[in-house]
């Protein structure tokens, strides 16, 4: 091992001389030669580097001959050692001359022996030590006695030196080899083993002369033979080294994994000859990295597809900030590259919303501080999403050097939050809504324990806000409900109740009476339940409404109904007593005002037929005046009568053929134009709605007058028609006649109002009466135009059309 | 039955001077014969049923036309029109409504209870009479009532 360098050393240093030497040697034996040769002897023997010695035997011993590289091995004077025959046994190491000695005279009293080889220490004069290997050579006179011996002396110190540390390092390696606890090996290139260290007994319970060249391979795991076979193949072809972890069969048949290493010894060449190397039990490594390999796996494959990013934050002793592991995904949730995160998170770390880092910071040191779970949510500033909301919930460890990991997750909460931020808005709205509400709201839990309640529910039961009791049994203890007639409502019956059996309740009215208070108000109840979509009842919602005052009202109401309608009754009553007296009146009117007259008329007559001759002119003229006047005063019974009808009577609404009416009204007055010179213009009429025979009426008065007021033109011209005035025709009657002063036009329409004299136009005074009166009855309204002697134009409209059948 | 004997014309009037003019005109009109008057509605019914002062009258005996005045003391002619036209035995006698009124609520009242025709009195004493005669010659001369058939 260590020791062969040196070796070489010394074979390089002497590689000729010694040939050289032992052909010296060999001539010696030969007198002749030696005497002969004594001078080049000598030359050869004074310039090698060994020491040729010569030691007389008789007649006593001493020595004879040392070659100069005496003095520099020993040290000393060749001189001193011819002089002094005890030198040479003096220089001797003491502790090897006896057995120098020893040896020396067993070889010369041996007679087999000629060549002897002894290797011995001497001390130089400073002290040093020497190792010599004597080679000597016993020289024998003819009768084979011993008189002399030669020798040469070599220097093996450096040799001996060489050994001795080879010695120490192979002990050492040895020492080394059977105290670590891994089985150590030396192998050759085809795996053969020549060392195998004892604990490979002591680990395979089996002796190591037993593992020793293939049968360590016996004990490897079956599966790993050819793997392990195909490594060393592989190592012993590269002369490189050997690396393989294999199982290996321990003492009691477990299998156990080992890593085998093994470094390749090469020779001055290069070569590698054999394989030094030791198997580490990696049994319990390999489990446990195993494990935490498919932990890690596993924790990765988490971390890519949980919704949060799994992840861990450091910040250094010297604060700088990074993030060891979850870089990647945060990086692509800011949008910004991911390199470089892994030593420096400030890029990140930068991207926080301004108005969020303070408060942020503030929970990050007390983090820090307290060693707790740090959780923020907060805005980032995304290039391209703008505001992104992202929460973040860690928890903190310190690490040796005094760093502190914050691990856990980070998530995209943008769209929860604004789905919050939304939510918030609509309940605020809502909440503003419910709070402003002048309808109460109260809203129950299935079991009818209150959840909600308005102000205005709370206001209307006189309970602090929010209302409590908070429950229908709390109710129950606090108010009593009865109904219109001030009946007890079993709390079963209780809109309330109703609704939580799922009725929909609307417009309940109940008297409320507030036990504590004293109070009863009239409150208007609707609800209903409120169900999922699997319908299941999630809440019920009660509505109410203080219809106290209103109810007041409505009793006000109801009263002044009940007054009024006994009023109306009474009034009724009175006017139908008053109609009835009418009736008897007009009746009494109609029938016995006449009497008397057709007695008046009727005995007048009876004189002027069947006394004429006894009665004188004079008294002629006198009845027939009577006559006359009990017809006039007919005349005007009669359209008094009419007059009276006319207001007494409902019109019966039809749709009425006014052209039909205006033909019809001029065949009745034909009378009045036979004979006369009459132009009629009827122009077109449209349809009205009214009662047909009051507005046949109304044609023949206008009819009537114009034809008689126009008696005097030459050329009568009566004008028919109707002109469209918005929505409803205006229906006129126009004559040529004598027309009338337009200042009394008030009068116009008065009853047995005239604005001409008896003696030029006959009349009562009634025709338009009943005509203003008709078309009053109507919804209408009727006006005159004219001037003296300019004729006359009457107008009339009537109210909006009814519809109804054809008359 | 002889024609002499048969009363031809009921006169229901209250009104005296009514009745004199009324018959003063079937005077002249000739229609003077057999003329029996009531005074009010129940005179007319006992004697149309032969009830009361007319007990012993024939039934059979009944006019040819019946003028009847609609207002009239204790029952008025409304009602005796009524009842007459209620009996299958009296309902073919033709009535003329003798009234002073134009009142629809009479006219549609007499015509409800099937009368035959009517008149409105005019104060105008010659067409009254006119009237009365030309309808007392139509239905006691022209119409031929089922009963007399009978």
């Amino acid at each position: 091992m260590s020791s062969r360098p040196s070796e070489n050393i010394e074979l390089e240093r002497h590689p000729r001389s010694s040939l050289d030497d032992g052909a010296a040697v060999r001539t010696m034996h030969a007198d002749t030669a030696l005497r002969e040769s004594e001078q080049r002897f000598r030359q050869i023997a004074e310039t090698i580097n060994h020491v040729f010695w010569v030691l007389e035997l008789h007649p006593v011993r001493f020595v004879s001959y040392v070659s100069p590289a005496f003095e520099r091995i020993w040290g000393r004077r060749a001189d001193d050692f011819y002089a002094d025959p005890q030198l040479w046994t003096n220089c001797l190491h003491p502790d090897d001359r006896a057995a120098v000695a020893q040896a020396f005279d067993l070889w010369v009293q041996d007679p087999e022996h000629r060549s002897h080889v002894v290797e011995y220490r001497i001390v130089r004069p400073d002290g040093s030590l020497r190792w010599i290997s004597d080679r000597g050579q016993l020289v024998r006179d003819d009768a084979q006695a011993i008189y002399r011996v030669t020798g040469v002396a070599e220097d093996i110190t450096e040799r001996k030196l060489a050994e001795e540390r080879a010695r120490s390092v192979q002990e050492q390696f040895r020492a080394l080899a059977e105290s670590v606890p891994q089985l150590v090996w030396a192998c050759g290139a085809d795996g053969a083993s020549d060392y195998l260290s004892p604990q490979w007994a002591a680990y395979t319970g089996t002796p190591v002369g037993e593992l020793l060249g293939a049968g360590w391979f016996e004990h490897l795991h079956p599966d790993d033979h050819a793997r392990v076979a195909e490594d060393w193949l592989i190592a012993g072809r590269a002369q490189a080294k050997f690396d393989c972890e294999y199982r290996i069969r321990r003492a009691d048949g477990v299998y156990r994994w080992f890593k085998s290493r093994g470094e390749p010894q090469r020779d001055a060449a290069g070569r590698a000859l054999r394989w030094f190397g030791t198997c580490t039990d990696i049994d319990d490594a390999r489990m446990a990295s195993a494990a935490l390999l498919e932990e890690r796996d596993r924790m990765a494959r988490i971390a890519t597809v949980a919704p949060a990013i799994l992840h861990s934050f450091r910040v250094a002793p010297d604060g700088r900030r990074s993030f060891p592991f979850g870089g990647e995904r945060i990086a692509a949730l800011y949008g910004v590259a991911a390199e470089g995160l892994t030593s420096d998170a400030s890029p990140i770390v930068a991207m926080m919303h301004a108005d969020d880092r303070p408060p942020f910071l503030a929970k990050m040191e007390e983090s820090r501080r307290a060693m707790t779970p740090l959780r923020a949510e907060y805005r980032i500033r995304h290039a391209e999403r703008g505001d992104v909301w992202v929460s973040l919930n860690s928890q903190p460890v310190i690490e040796p050097d005094g760093a502190i990991v914050w691990q856990g997750t980070l998530a995209d909460v943008t769209n929860r939050k604004r789905s919050q931020i939304a939510l918030a808005q609509s309940e605020a709205q809502f909440e503003a809504v419910f709070a402003n509400l002048a309808e109460g709201i109260v809203v129950f839990d299935p079991e009818g324990n209150m959840t909600h309640s308005n102000p205005a529910a709370s206001a209307m039961h006189d309970i602090e806000t929010p209302m409590t009791p908070a429950s229908l049994r709390g109710f129950i203890q606090h108010f009593e409900l009865r109904d219109a007639d001030g009946r007890l409502i079993p709390v079963t019956q209780w809109p309330l109740s109703r609704i939580l059996r799922g009725e929909t309740v609307t417009d309940v009215e109940a008297h409320v009476h507030n036990l504590a208070r004293g109070w009863v108000k009239v409150f208007n109840y609707a609800g209903s339940l409120v169900r999922d979509a699997e319908g299941h009842a999630r809440f019920g919602i009660v509505r109410l409404r203080d219809i106290t005052a209103v109810k007041q009202a409505e009793n006000q109401i109801h009263l002044l109904n009940t007054q009024l309608e006994q009023r109306v009754k009474d009034r009724t009553t009175e006017l139908e007593v008053a109609v009835k007296e009418l009736e008897a009146f007009t009746y009494t009117v109609s029938h016995d005002l006449r009497a008397p007259l057709r007695a008046l008329d009727g005995f007048s007559q009876a004189v002027l037929q069947d006394f004429s001759a006894q009665v004188p002119e004079t008294g002629q003229r006198y009845l027939k005046i009577i006559r006359e006047s009990a017809q006039k005063m007919a005349q005007l019974i009669d359209d008094l009568l009419a007059f009276s009808r006319v207001g007494r009577l409902q019109p019966k609404m039809r749709t009425v053929d006014n052209a039909m009416l205006v033909r019809s009204a001029l065949q009745q007055l034909a009378p009045m134009h036979e004979g006369r010179k009459v132009e009629l213009r009827i122009g077109a009429l449209p349809n009205a709605s009214g009662d047909p025979a009051m507005l046949n009426q109304v044609w023949i008065n206008l009819l009537s007058n114009a034809l008689k007021y126009s008696r005097n033109a030459e050329t009568a011209v009566i004008e028919v028609g109707a002109v469209h005035q918005v929505d409803r025709p205006v229906y006129f009657v126009r004559d040529n006649g004598v027309g009338f002063d337009m200042r009394y036009a008030h009068k116009l329409f008065g009853v047995f109002e005239r604005l001409h004299r008896a003696d030029e136009f006959e009349g009562t005074g009634v025709g338009l009466a009943i005509v203003q009166r008709i078309v009053q009855r109507h919804g209408g309204s009727v006006r005159a135009e004219s001037a003296p002697g300019q004729g006359a134009t009457f107008y009339f409209q009537l109210g909006k059309a009814v519809e109804g059948p054809t008359a | 039955m002889s024609v002499n004997t048969q009363v031809e014309i009921l006169i229901v009037e209250d009104n005296p001077y009514d009745l004199e003019m009324t018959m003063r005109g079937l005077q002249k009109a000739r229609l003077v014969n057999n003329i029996q008057v009531a005074r009010d509605g129940e005179e007319a019914l006992d004697f149309i049923f032969c009830e009361g002062a007319h007990a012993g009258r024939s039934f059979d005996d009944q006019p040819r036309v019946i003028l009847l005045d609609i207002k009239l003391p204790k029952v008025d002619g409304l009602e005796v029109l009524t009842r007459l036209k209620a009996d299958p035995r009296t309902a073919h006698i033709p009535v003329v409504m003798l009234t002073s009124s134009q009142e629809q609520s009479d006219l549609v009242q007499s015509y409800q209870q099937g009368v035959n025709s009517y008149i409105v009195k005019p104060v105008n004493f010659e067409s009254f009479v006119q009237a009365v005669a030309d309808l007392g010659m139509y239905w006691v001369l022209l119409n031929q009532p089922p009963a007399a058939s009978a």
